[in-house]
């Protein structure tokens, strides 16, 4: 029998060539801005330090002639670019030969889509990470969180992020630790989460964050996370290739909302809050939490496929993001468990939705 | 949903959001109507899912207007008729000899015999007219999209008085030529299945003139996919759940049916569209049931290259080759560029995009039941409401998903899968 013919749409191959495309086109706003930011707070932090640390990176980048002292714009992208572009390259270079191996061992075709979690997996790096630490998540991520279930549309869990989340687990620091930004003053940890733990509101005065600059990623964190402008127009982009749910982001905004509204009432009444006390609208700017919603919550493979399922997922990766950040505050940002917590229930969620929806099937209504 | 209104039953109406669809420009108008003669007419065995043929003619036999060509093997009652007089020039078969197709060169033919029709005709006098004249396999079931038992009585009927799809003939400017016969056949159904016949309109549209109180217009409203029965079933006779039926036929069957009632002779004819990128001058063409689509193409300027297509661009069957006839449910023809609907052996993972829940059949979680038609789940797709969808149902989401599917052809195996086991 003929195949039935649909018109004048791609073919399967180059509609799935296409998504995959855009979800990379998705994430250059944010490398672009990460190089940005990481040079500006680089040349900041570096300012207060009175020099530069210890590092082949801090070499390079005096061998490479930038004056921490009085630095330029054209400074502030060598010295972003010194961060981001070895790991950038080390990562798609490593991820090309898991899945090179991967497709001749498996006897398909070398899958380009896997360049989408070797830049995701850089933007979640510390802009100092060490180099064999990367190496090591991402081979992690992409073998056992990706290529062993059969590559891209087939995971159940973001491959970036396990592959993060291993690499935390076994460098407890790889999310945190900086020499030059460490034991700065205002800078402890490297999260305002942590210094506002400790100092409340006066640790954002100290280190000179109000919130616009908050959201124009003057705070230190992880390479993608900090740039919310470029998080946002690469979210858009999902959203218009239809990748990412509208229905997951917003429910996570509402989640974050009500979950640091209902933290405010119990944490605004005791002598010492702690994170307890930080307002939504610094919940939603500050660490990982519009970077992690955008970019890792919403990934097609990883998350619930239903639209009810859709909602519930948001919402509750938005409350337990709260959650975890307001009972683990010495620990990185809770965004990411949160979010991989939530991702592992996805098919659970969806679960129960098709469950509703079956039941009402036999009871016979059209709804 | 349901809206009160002055009758004594309440008007219905459906709003349906429709699907984004190719731009192909406005479909052609009553005023581009011609008139084509078709030297060769064909039955085309894909269009009754689950039935088996005893082909009754040979080749090279003569054959009457509306002679018998073929019967189900299991229920000889259901005939399959000829649309012009002619003989017999092929019978296709394919795998296990199945029939693909069987084909009518027209020339000088005996004449065709004439159907008694009483004055009066009750239930059963008009279901014996349906068997006879061939009319009876326009009808089509849901759940299954089989063809329906002669003795078989559904919950409810559903005519789609409109046509959402890309350059399809507007179905009320066809109505509008023969009102009489549309509103005669109404009643002839209504009085045959002994139930409620819906007969579904475009906003606007005027409602038929069936005198018959079981006939009720339902106002479906928006776009694509509105116009196909499946969205109107699933809103006012769910079959899902198992254990209901309901019947579904096109309009321009019940206009046949209605000349019958009322002349003695069904309208062999059907008008259909013919348009799309590869067309100079789109138009309608009046030509016999199942026509071959060189014929009714004939003498009009279509691209060479382009891809010719039975049906619509949305859902459509490639058009090339001596087995290339219009479909019992197809009116329109369209010519794609070139290269549309090539088949491509790739088949990439499939992405739950969120594009997929929009372009879903109402009701149904799209992209479980992608899962489960991918998988060969057959509890489970019957579970998520397979037994709702026919094939034009997931044409969207076929034509959307990443995975490469003909998901259409895999609910055909999932139907036939859950109806021998027992439904």
């Amino acid at each position: 029998m003929a195949r039935a013919v649909t018109g004048i749409a791609p073919t399967p191959a180059g509609r799935y060539r296409r998504l995959a495309r855009l979800s990379l086109l998705a994430l250059l706003p944010v490398l672009a801005w990460s190089v940005i930011s990481t040079g500006r707070r680089y040349l900041d932090a570096a300012a207060l330090h009175g020099g530069g640390a210890d590092g082949w990176r801090d070499h390079a980048i005096v061998a490479l002639g930038v004056d921490t002292a009085r630095s330029s714009a054209v400074d502030v992208l060598v010295v972003g670019l010194v961060h981001l572009l070895p790991v950038l390259v080390l990562t798609i270079i490593a991820g090309g030969v898991w899945e090179r191996v991967f497709a001749v061992a498996r006897g398909r075709p070398f899958d380009p889509a896997y360049l989408v979690y070797a830049v995701l997996f850089t933007l979640l790096c510390h802009p100092a990470v060490p180099l064999g630490q990367a190496l090591f998540g991402l081979s992690f991520g992409l073998v056992f969180a990706y290529a062993v279930f059969g590559g891209a549309g087939r995971t159940f869990l973001n491959p970036a992020l396990v592959g993060v989340v291993a690499m935390q687990v076994s460098f407890p620091g790889a999310l945190t630790d900086h020499p030059l930004w460490t034991g700065l003053a205002g800078h402890g940890g490297t999260t305002l989460l942590d210094a506002y733990h400790r100092e409340g509101m006066a640790a954002f005065a100290w280190s000179g964050i109000d919130w616009g600059g908050a959201i124009l990623g003057r705070a230190q964190g992880l390479m993608g996370e900090t740039a919310l402008p470029a998080i946002l127009v690469g979210g858009a982009i999902l959203v218009a290739a239809r990748l990412a749910s509208i229905r997951i982001i917003a429910g996570a905004v509402i989640g974050i909302v009500l979950g640091s509204l209902v933290a405010n009432a119990v944490g605004n009444g005791m002598a010492d809050g702690g994170l307890a006390t930080l307002p939504w609208h610094w919940h939603l700017v500050l660490g990982g939490a519009a970077f992690g919603v955008v970019f890792l919550a919403t990934d097609p493979s990883a998350s619930t496929t239903t639209n009810a399922g859709r909602w519930i997922q948001g919402i509750l990766t938005g409350l337990l993001v709260v959650l975890l950040r307001v009972a683990t505050p010495a620990h990185a940002d809770a965004v990411y468990p949160a979010i991989l917590m939530v991702s592992m229930l996805a098919p659970l969620i969806d679960h129960g939705v098709v469950a509703h929806n079956i039941r009402r099937r036999h009871t016979g209504h059209a709804h | 949903m349901r809206s009160p209104a002055d009758g004594a039953a309440p008007a219905l109406s459906i709003a349906v959001r429709g699907v984004p669809l190719p731009a192909l420009g406005a479909a052609p108008g009553l005023d581009t109507l011609r008139a084509q003669a078709a030297s060769r007419v064909g039955v085309l065995g894909a269009d009754f899912p689950g039935t088996r043929f005893d082909v009754v003619v040979d080749e090279g036999d003569p054959v009457a207007p509306g002679g018998v060509l073929l019967r189900d093997r299991r229920h000889p009652d259901i005939a399959f008729t000829a649309a012009i007089g002619g003989t017999v020039s092929r019978v296709q078969r394919g795998a296990r000899r199945s029939l693909q197709w069987i084909a009518i060169r027209g020339d000088d033919a005996p004449a065709a015999d004439e159907l008694k029709v009483p004055e009066r005709p009750g239930p059963g006098d008009i279901r014996r007219l349906m068997l006879e004249s061939g009319l009876w396999t326009a009808i089509r079931t849901r759940p299954y999209g089989y063809l329906p038992l002669p003795d078989a009585s559904p919950d409810a009927v559903f005519v789609a008085a409109l046509d959402t799809r890309p350059l399809a003939p507007d179905p009320a400017q066809v109505i509008a030529r023969q009102p009489g016969w549309f509103a005669a056949g109404l009643d002839a159904l209504a009085i045959m299945a002994q139930c409620t016949v819906y007969c579904c309109v475009a906003p606007g549209q005027p409602a038929p003139a069936a005198t018959d109180s079981r006939v009720r217009p339902v106002t479906v409203s928006g776009g694509h996919p509105a116009c196909l029965p499946g969205v109107s079933i699933h809103h006012l006779c769910p079959v899902g759940g198992g254990g209901r039926t309901a019947w579904e036929i096109t309009c321009q069957d019940v206009m046949s049916l209605g000349r019958l009632l009322r002349e003695g002779i069904p309208w062999r004819e059907r008008v259909v569209s013919v348009g799309g990128p590869g067309v100079a001058s789109p138009c309608l063409v009046e030509v016999a049931q199942g026509a071959a689509v060189a014929d009714v193409v004939a003498g009009m300027t279509i691209d060479p290259a382009a891809t010719l297509v039975t049906g619509a661009a949305t859902h459509g069957r490639l058009a090339a080759g001596p087995g290339a006839f219009l479909g019992q449910r197809q009116f329109q023809i369209t010519a794609l560029p070139p290269g549309a609907g090539a088949d491509d052996d790739t088949i990439a993972p499939l992405l739950p995009t969120t594009d997929l829940d929009r372009l879903s059949p109402p009701g149904i979680l799209a992209a479980p039941m992608l899962r489960a038609l991918l998988v060969g789940d057959a509890e489970r797709a019957r579970a998520l409401g397979a037994l709702e969808l026919v094939e034009e149902d997931l044409a969207a989401l076929s034509a959307a998903s990443s995975a490469g599917a003909d998901y259409g052809a895999l609910l055909r195996i999932m139907l036939d899968r859950i109806s021998r086991e027992g439904g």
